[in-house]
């Protein structure tokens, strides 16, 4: 036992500073032992964690994608009702009604002008009604779905030109009063004036009168 | 302390192993069946049990005019069916108010969306049921407004539908689809290899929200859509067309009427307009006998129309010419006995052959014609395209008839000069007048421009090369002669176009009834314009017109059709005049 003893005293003493550079060497060959598994379970566990978010997210997504079709749906649908509307509207039988409703005719006269000698080819006629119009509609059409309101139209026509005749008994009433303010007129004027220079300048056109 | 044997803990030991064992083994029996030996069953089960499999319809090809304007599409509609069982009042939020709404008045608010009355959706929603159909094939605002209702035991089952926007503009032509979607009649069902797309399949597992499991889903079939059928007809044309000719035939209170307009130079159909009509989007209302196209269709005899032909076939075989005299007289006896007369009484008429034309002379033409034989004639019957399809191949097209020469009677021998005793269709009589128009070159009518796929690639039908029937001087000689119809003929005076020149023919033809001819006519005016170039043939056809018995009754809607086309393609009037060829002698 005491041979042992001291034997091992004197590794111990003789082999000191390497015992302790083993320790060292060991102890970072323990950490790595043990680091290993370590990182591989957290690798682990940050890719199943990874997977579980992407999971849900996939299953929110799929929720979300489930709701946008729905919406699209629900914008086809409103796309579906407008495009027939605006058929409808356009198809030949309801701007017929609506032509014919409104009075109009087809000029069965037409007069052509031929650019190469400037003559006109045709006698220019008015057209009449009993000439220009053939029925009303009868081709039948089961999917009109919208009518032109001829009556609005003819409403929003009569409002418009009484707009338009008011209009014309204020204009004398306006210059006069364009008179009284002459620094507003006159502003006008100038104004008139240099946008024609400039017209003249660019085209060689003469600036228009009117407005 | 008392220590347990150790021939005791040893056994325990044992027995506890053995029976861990065990349980191992049966973990690991129940685990190898699972995972390896039963998986693909349970697997498949889980599978049946989470997967659907649904349709992904292919949309059918669009129908459209020569402008690209739209004829049919496919659209989408509903069945409205409800689970009568499910049915009770419901709470709905009025005001910031809870309020209840009774069965009676949700089956009211759904009648009167559905255009029903209360009762009737009362009566569908009766009793304890899973399903009942309230209506089918609803419209897309109809089923917006439904859904708007909020009514939970109402269920939505969408399906393909065919919608012909401008109803029954070209209806006879296009035909029509069946509620289950299939191709019943006209183009639609001649074109429906173009049209008709290819369903897809599509497997996709759902949980029990019957949400879709991302990523789940396997196409196995792509759908394939349909292709876009490009017709040659003017859609505007071909309503002002249908227009004239409703109204005439309810004017003349016939029992139809047909008109045609077709492109000289090419043969392309621009419009070939139909009374009755037929419109596609409820297309089991009308009769069964105007749901075909007529001018495809229908053969009838058409009378002095066809003079024009032996006319031309005189002139082309050097026989005669324009000035070619005769005497027409009145009553025509024949060797055999028969008579032959004209429509009119008169005396015994000097006139040339286009006289004969311009004066529609049954005996005129009779007389001239016999310098051909028969069988001359009949091989221009022929080259004229009678007897025979068109290239067009209609759904049901009729060739009409014409015997062969050798099995003409002595009657049909004579008559079939002035287009009796053979039978053609409108457009087989058409394609006549176009043959005269293009320089003696009969072209196959072109009522199909092509099948354009989704890579935007035309395939066009087959082609046919045009057949010289005449020489182009015989052509022109044949107009000269029409247009003298048009300036100075009794009835061909109403055809004509101030402006233009105009150059037509018109026929009368008696309808056959029994062994004999009946009291009504069909009635006919084909002409070209303008006559110094022709580019347009309009062609219209009365059948068995009531109030009017003479082609009088059928040169207003000819002129009405023709000045309308001289409109649309701006076609500047005529500047020279018409040939000098003498009518009388």
């Amino acid at each position: 036992m005491s041979t042992l003893r001291v034997a091992g005293t004197a590794r111990r003493i003789s082999q000191a500073p390497r015992t302790n550079f083993l320790e060292i060497a060991r102890s970072q060959v323990a950490s790595r032992r043990f680091s290993a598994p370590v990182i591989a379970l957290i690798g682990l566990l940050a890719i199943q964690g990874l997977s579980l978010v992407l999971g849900a997210l996939i299953s929110q997504g799929a929720y979300n994608l489930a709701h946008l079709k729905q919406t699209n749906h629900e914008i086809s649908t409103s796309t579906e009702i407008l495009a027939s509307q605006v058929e409808s509207l356009s198809s030949e039988a309801n701007l017929a009604d609506a032509a014919h409703g409104l009075g109009m005719v087809a000029n069965t006269t037409p007069v052509f002008l031929r650019l190469a000698d400037q003559k006109v080819i045709g006698k220019p006629t008015a057209a009449y009604a009993s000439t220009g119009t053939v029925a009303r509609n009868l081709v039948p059409n089961a999917a009109l779905s919208a009518k032109t309101n001829i009556a609005q139209i003819k409403l929003n026509a009569a409002a418009q030109a009484a707009a338009l005749a008011a209009k014309k008994l204020a204009t004398p009433a306006k210059v006069a009063t364009s008179f009284v303010a002459g620094t507003v007129q006159n502003t006008n004027v100038a104004k008139q004036v240099s946008g024609g220079t400039q017209l003249a300048s660019n085209g060689g056109l003469k600036a228009s009168p009117t407005h | 302390m008392r220590y347990m044997p150790l021939g005791d803990t040893l056994k325990r030991i044992l027995i506890y192993s053995i029976a861990i064992v065990v349980a191992v083994v049966l973990f690991l029996y129940k685990l190898v069946m699972f995972q390896l030996v039963d998986a693909g069953a349970i697997n498949k089960v889980s599978t049946q049990n989470r997967s659907v499999t649904r349709t992904l319809p292919a949309v059918r090809g669009q129908i459209v005019d020569g402008q690209g304007v739209v004829l049919a599409r496919s659209v989408t509609k509903y069945d409205i069916n409800a689970a009568p069982i499910n049915v009770a009042p419901i709470t709905r939020v009025v005001n910031g108010q809870n309020v209840e709404i009774t069965v009676d008045q949700q089956a009211a608010e759904i009648a009167d969306v559905l255009g029903m009355t209360q009762e009737d959706v009362m009566l569908k929603i009766a009793g304890k049921s899973q399903y009942s159909n309230i209506k089918k094939n609803v419209d897309a605002a109809a089923y917006s407004d439904l859904q708007k209702l909020n009514i939970p035991w109402l269920y939505y089952d969408p399906k393909q539908s065919r919608l012909y926007p401008n109803g029954a503009v070209a209806g006879n032509l296009m035909g029509f689809i069946g509620q289950d979607g299939t191709p019943l009649a006209g183009l639609e069902l001649e074109y429906n290899s173009c049209l008709a797309g290819v369903d897809g399949q599509e497997t996709y597992e759902r949980g029990t929200d019957g949400i879709r499991i991302p990523s789940s889903a396997v196409i196995a079939q792509a759908p394939k859509n349909g292709s876009k059928l490009e017709l040659t007809i003017n859609s505007d044309l071909q309503y002002y067309s249908q227009q004239v000719i409703a109204n005439t035939v309810r004017n003349l209170n016939a029992d139809w009427g047909t008109g045609l307009v077709i492109e000289a130079k090419t043969g392309k159909i621009l419009a070939a307009a139909e009374a009755p009509s037929v419109d596609g989007n409820a297309f089991w209302k009308y009769r069964s006998q105007d749901l075909g196209s007529r001018i495809f269709q229908s053969s009838f005899e058409p009378g002095s129309t066809v003079k024009t032909l032996t006319a031309s076939a005189l002139i082309d075989t050097g026989k005669a010419t324009p000035a070619t005299r005769t005497i027409a007289p009145y009553s025509l006896r024949l060797p055999w006995g028969s008579t032959i007369s004209d429509s009119h009484l008169h005396g015994n008429d000097k006139l040339t052959l286009t006289g004969v034309l311009r004066d529609s002379s049954n005996t005129g033409i009779v007389k001239l014609g016999s310098k051909l034989d028969s069988q001359t004639r009949w091989n221009y019957l022929q080259k004229y395209g009678f007897g025979q399809k068109t290239a067009v191949n209609f759904e049901g097209e009729a060739s009409g008839a014409i015997h062969e020469w050798r099995k003409w009677d002595l009657m049909t021998d004579k008559v079939s000069m002035f287009g009796q005793g053979i039978a053609v269709t409108p457009i087989q009589m058409a394609m006549v007048y176009q043959t005269i128009a293009n320089k003696g070159v009969r072209l196959q009518p072109k009522l199909v421009a092509g099948c354009r796929s989704a890579d935007g690639k035309l395939v066009q039908p087959p082609g046919t090369a045009g057949v010289q029937v005449i020489k182009p001087s015989t052509a022109q000689s044949t107009i000269d002669m029409l247009e003298k119809v048009v300036e100075q003929g009794g009835i061909g005076r109403t055809a004509g176009i101030a402006g233009y020149r105009v150059a037509g023919k018109s026929g009368t033809a008696q309808i056959k009834q029994g062994s004999g001819y009946g009291y009504l006519h069909a009635i006919s005016f084909i002409g070209m314009a303008p006559a110094e170039d022709p580019q347009y043939v309009v062609a219209v056809t009365f059948y068995k017109s009531r109030n009017v018995s003479t082609s009088l009754g059928a040169t207003p809607a000819f002129k009405q059709i023709m000045a309308q086309v001289l409109r649309t393609y701006r076609v500047p009037p005529s500047t020279g005049k018409s040939a000098n060829i003498p009518t009388t002698w």
